[in-house]
């Protein structure tokens, strides 16, 4: 049996093998070294429909941002369904179980005291319950938040990204998208996430944006081009059953169907 | 001479492992546009003022912390034996934040009260400097993943450490930034995953009944803290932190003073670091 691999649609897209390396991927977050070896880090993949979802919720999470951003959140939604597969990474220990060593990222503070008192507490143990979704909704990523957690979060991407560089997947770790999966409650458990889009296309569809990206891309022009096409041919009623046109010259006619 | 041992290339192999690793944490994938990161390559007397904070950090032999403890006598015993080994610096700028995603993570609303925040109070904790932008300190580990990978890809044994990154932040090698991580590169003597690992240079340096004391006060205990030190605080109450309750050994009023006496001792070595470059480069002056 033959596997065919093309780029369009129409044809059979890599769609599988992205996955996969998005698999390997994840596997490298979840092993990547952390700070005192301690687990946080989670995953999770998502495909097809799921990134058309994801887009949508960009395109509607654009608005509450100013314009320079809100331009990110529309061209990255292009990427997003331009690609097979977002690889999203959680950390569930970020807000609600801090690394307790008084490392100072959070506050310049030899004590985790700034994230303590901005939550509520009992005997040290952070309540996030307590926390209700209005005022998580006010701002994206409701911290403060365990900045050695997130240190690892960020270690946790850079082993994933390592997979697809070796693997030669096209990969982007985004703000925007991570905001989307944060608002579309994707890895529930972790407060803290970063999304990272994946595609096997003869192109880079990260790279080489053009202003105004969300008119201008090749989605869009395949869908006019489709658009314009199948109105053209509709220009000229043409019966090719019956007749074969000549040129203006009077050469080209079809001796069989004059 | 035609045939050439490790012993010859060794410490070649192992700085390019370093610099590869380096280039890997500059060239590294950025979630943000705004992370200014360096790097620095450590190695020969250099490293011994890093062993000699490192002593001071994990207290008379290893009393105020284990992990640090085994890092410090790694150190200093490939020192001893001339054990051909580097230590690659990582370090970056976590505030102010360029970024004006007002995102929230921080715990400031937006990006200008953050930065408002780093102007009235950047301080330094225990690790380095906050308060910190969550997106650029996640780029900062995206980095030091990236070089992690590109030295595993030599067979070069590694890892990656806050002990030896603080012992480098604290005698100025990375001036201005606001953390810094090391990946201790080499020795190649016994494989990847020996060195900085297992660590079979520690055997018999601790007893049973040391394990015992630590199993004890750290084993699943839900209200304790950190238990990288073997004796992590309790949480007694919402400010648990302020007033260090240990765990085995109740209120620990001499901590503070603990730690300005390490501080104290720390900041002689900064100094002494200081002089022994002047002197450096006042050699190298008067050579040329």
């Amino acid at each position: 049996m033959k596997e065919k691999i093309y780029e369009f649609e129409r044809y059979h897209r890599p769609k599988n093998h992205t996955l996969e390396v998005a698999r390997l991927a994840a596997n490298a977050a979840m092993t990547a070294p952390k700070t005192g070896g301690v687990d946080g880090v989670e995953c999770e993949i998502l495909t097809g429909d799921d990134l058309l979802s994801l887009a949508d919720t960009m395109e509607q999470e654009s608005h509450a941002f100013p314009e320079s951003t809100k331009r990110r959140f529309l061209y990255e939604a292009v990427m997003v369904r331009e690609s097979d597969a977002c690889l999203v990474v959680g950390h569930y220990r970020s807000a609600g179980t801090p690394m307790d060593v008084g490392c100072g990222f959070c506050a310049g503070r030899m004590d985790c005291s700034f994230v303590y008192n901005a939550r509520k507490t009992e005997h040290g143990q952070i309540d996030l319950t307590a926390v209700t979704p209005e005022e998580r909704r006010k701002v994206p990523f409701n911290g403060p938040m365990c900045v050695v957690r997130n240190l690892d979060l960020g270690i946790a991407v850079g082993s994933a990204l390592v997979i697809t560089q070796r693997l030669l997947v096209d990969a982007m770790p985004l703000y925007t998208v991570s905001v989307a999966a944060q608002r579309q409650g994707i890895l529930p458990r972790s407060w803290m996430k970063v999304a990272i889009l994946m595609a096997s296309r003869q192109k880079n569809p990260y790279v080489d944006i053009l202003p105004d990206y969300h008119l201008h891309n090749l989605s869009v022009m395949e869908d006019d081009l489709r658009k314009i096409y199948v109105t053209l041919r509709m220009v000229y009623w043409y019966d090719y059953k019956s007749w074969y046109p000549k040129w203006d010259d009077g050469s080209g006619s079809d001796p069989g169907k004059e | 001479m035609p045939i050439l041992s490790e012993n010859d290339y060794a410490f070649d192999l192992i700085l390019q492992a370093a610099k590869d690793g380096a280039a890997a944490a500059l060239g590294a994938p950025r979630l943000t546009p705004g992370l200014k990161l360096e790097t620095r390559i450590v190695y020969g007397e250099e490293i011994g003022f890093m062993v000699r904070l490192l002593e001071i950090f994990a207290g008379p032999g290893g009393a105020y912390s284990q992990f640090i403890y085994g890092d410090y006598l790694m150190g200093k015993k490939f020192l001893e034996e001339g054990v051909p080994y580097a230590i690659l610096l990582i370090g970056a700028t976590t505030s102010p934040s360029p970024l004006a995603w007002d995102c929230g993570a921080c715990g400031y609303p937006t990006c200008a009260e953050f930065n408002h925040s780093v102007n009235e109070s950047k301080s330094a904790g225990m690790f380095g400097y906050g308060p910190s932008c969550n997106w650029l300190m996640m780029d900062f580990g995206i980095a030091m993943a990236q070089a992690s990978a590109a030295i595993y890809a030599k067979n070069v044994d590694s890892r990656q450490q806050g002990s030896y990154g603080v012992a480098g932040l604290l005698l100025g090698m990375l001036p201005g930034m606001d953390v810094v991580l090391a990946n201790s590169v080499g020795p190649m003597s016994r494989g990847v995953f020996q060195e900085w690992y297992s660590r079979p240079d520690m055997k018999g340096s601790f007893s049973m009944d040391k394990i015992y004391d630590m199993l004890i006060s750290t084993f699943a205990f839900h209200f304790g803290g950190f238990s990288g030190d073997g004796i992590p605080m309790i949480k007694t109450k919402d400010d648990w932190f302020w007033e260090p309750f240990k765990a085995g050994k109740g209120p620990m009023p001499e901590a503070t003073e603990i730690l300005q006496q390490v501080l104290e001792q720390a900041g002689e070595v900064t100094l002494e670091y200081e002089q022994w470059q002047q002197a450096q480069n006042h050699g190298e002056e008067g050579a040329t």
